[in-house]
């Protein structure tokens, strides 16, 4: 690739961020609820595949667009939450709190959620 | 080339849109499912020559729009990227199992996706020149006669369980060493004296031999993981799981009643009495990701000695079996 392309490449990539973050925003909302369903003991399956899915999707594009901690941090929840369920040798408290890290992480790079703890 | 990109996450198809332009693959198409991608795929008057597929997705996995494609006769060859954060072996397994070409995980490198993106196109305009050159398709009784370069030539082996090209075996083999290929061994089934035995024969009568001991092997290695690529010059290299409780005695003696059970013929009612020769396996006991598609050639000198020599040999060097597939050029 020539430098020209790199740096077309680059602009371009910096509208993907934009766009990646904007939907973690609307993820992080999605989570956030999905935590209160865990609480539920006949929702809490759906709500882990829910939280599976979501952190799927992340770990496929954070470390790709630089965030490669939120990236880490998802693919750890998605491998733990096919543990618990492929094994269920993974407690629940366990599973709760990295799923808790996992939208602690998220929140660092939403917008609305960086917004509202900078007020 | 023509590329249809797959994925149920609209980052990742801007991420891929982004990346493709800037390889300069102009001529992109993309789905947002299984679904869409098909219905893309019968209602495009021009072909798609790539497709570039995600593992999970709802309804319709990768895996199963592979097979899919896979079914459709246009697309039985056309190569598929899958490009997935899958890296279970199950997945990987699967994939190839169903027909994927090569596997990127995600979150991918810009360099390797390019590097993967641009083998595929240099694929693509070899088998364009290849049709080019023989624009009709292999007549389906015994008139044209197999030359020396069809005997050499990989042959692409359909509906036979476990059985993949070889340059998918390659691939799959690159794949799986970047996680573990603990436990696995590769080995190689030569048929003996595969010149002399074709000479005159024709080149539906070679294909129909080849995958009929493609067929044979995939019987013979059931129930365990396995894949199985047909290399050229009548050499089969296979990858299997367990492969510390590999005999590769007792497989030639199972090999050879599968092939009598088999009963084949040549196109004229001749009987076609095929002796094969099991290479000595190779273990694969250590994480080895670079030494992969060289130990697949290992493996199919290995069989080519034992075919030579009439019993599984010991392993020659690797150029013998490079030079004599006009490989390493």
């Amino acid at each position: 690739m020539t430098t020209d392309m790199q740096r077309r490449l680059a602009i371009s990539l910096a509208n993907v961020r934009v766009r990646f973050l904007e939907m973690l925003d609307e993820r992080l909302g999605q989570l956030t609820a999905l935590q209160t369903d865990l609480h539920q003991p006949h929702m809490r399956a759906a709500a882990l595949e829910a939280i599976s899915a979501i952190a799927h999707k992340i770990a496929g594009t954070a470390g790709t667009l630089g965030f490669e901690r939120l990236g880490l941090s998802a693919i750890a929840t998605e491998d733990l939450i096919r543990l618990y369920f492929a094994t269920g040798e993974v407690g629940a408290d366990a599973l709760d709190d990295r799923i808790a890290q996992f939208c602690a992480d998220c929140a660092v790079h939403a917008p609305a959620a960086r917004a509202d703890n900078s007020r | 080339m023509k590329i249809l990109a797959v994925d149920d996450d609209p980052i990742i198809l801007e991420l891929l849109k982004e990346f493709l332009a800037a390889f300069e693959f102009t001529n992109v198409r993309f789905a947002e499912s299984a679904k869409e991608a098909l219905k893309l795929v019968h209602s495009e008057q021009v072909p798609f020559d790539c497709f570039m597929l995600d593992i999970q997705m709802p309804e319709i996995d990768g895996i199963q729009l592979t097979g899919m494609l896979r079914d459709i006769p246009e697309y039985a060859r056309t190569p598929i990227l899958m490009v997935t954060a899958m890296s279970d072996r199950k997945y990987i397994d699967g994939a190839f199992r169903a027909g994927a070409t090569d596997y990127v995980t995600k979150p991918f490198e810009i360099t390797e996706l390019n590097a993967r993106l641009r083998l595929i196109e240099t694929l693509v305009q070899e088998r364009r020149q290849l049709d080019d050159r023989n624009p009709v398709d292999l007549p389906v009784s015994g008139t044209v006669t197999v030359s020396a370069a069809d005997l050499q030539s990989p042959v692409h082996i359909e509906e036979v369980d476990g059985v993949i090209d070889y340059l998918a075996l390659e691939n799959y083999l690159l794949q799986m060493s970047r996680s573990s290929m603990f436990g696995n061994c590769i080995f190689a089934v030569a048929i003996k004296d595969v010149t002399r035995l074709f000479k005159g024969a024709s080149q539906y009568e070679f294909r129909c031999a080849i995958t009929d001991v493609a067929e044979a092997i995939s019987e013979c290695l059931k129930p365990h993981h396995f894949l199985v690529a047909h290399a050229g010059g009548g050499i089969l290299a296979c990858v299997r799981d367990a492969g510390r409780q590999f005999d590769p005695a007792e497989f030639s003696r199972n090999l050879h009643d599968k092939l009598q059970e088999m009963d084949l013929y040549y196109y004229d009612g001749r009987p076609l009495v095929l002796h094969l020769a099991v290479g000595d396996p190779i273990q694969l006991d250590l994480k080895s990701p670079r030494s992969a598609p060289s130990l697949l050639v290992n493996a199919c000198a290995n069989a080519e000695t034992a075919a030579e020599q009439g019993h599984t040999g010991n392993p020659v060097d690797p150029p013998l079996f490079r030079s004599i597939l006009g490989w390493g050029k």
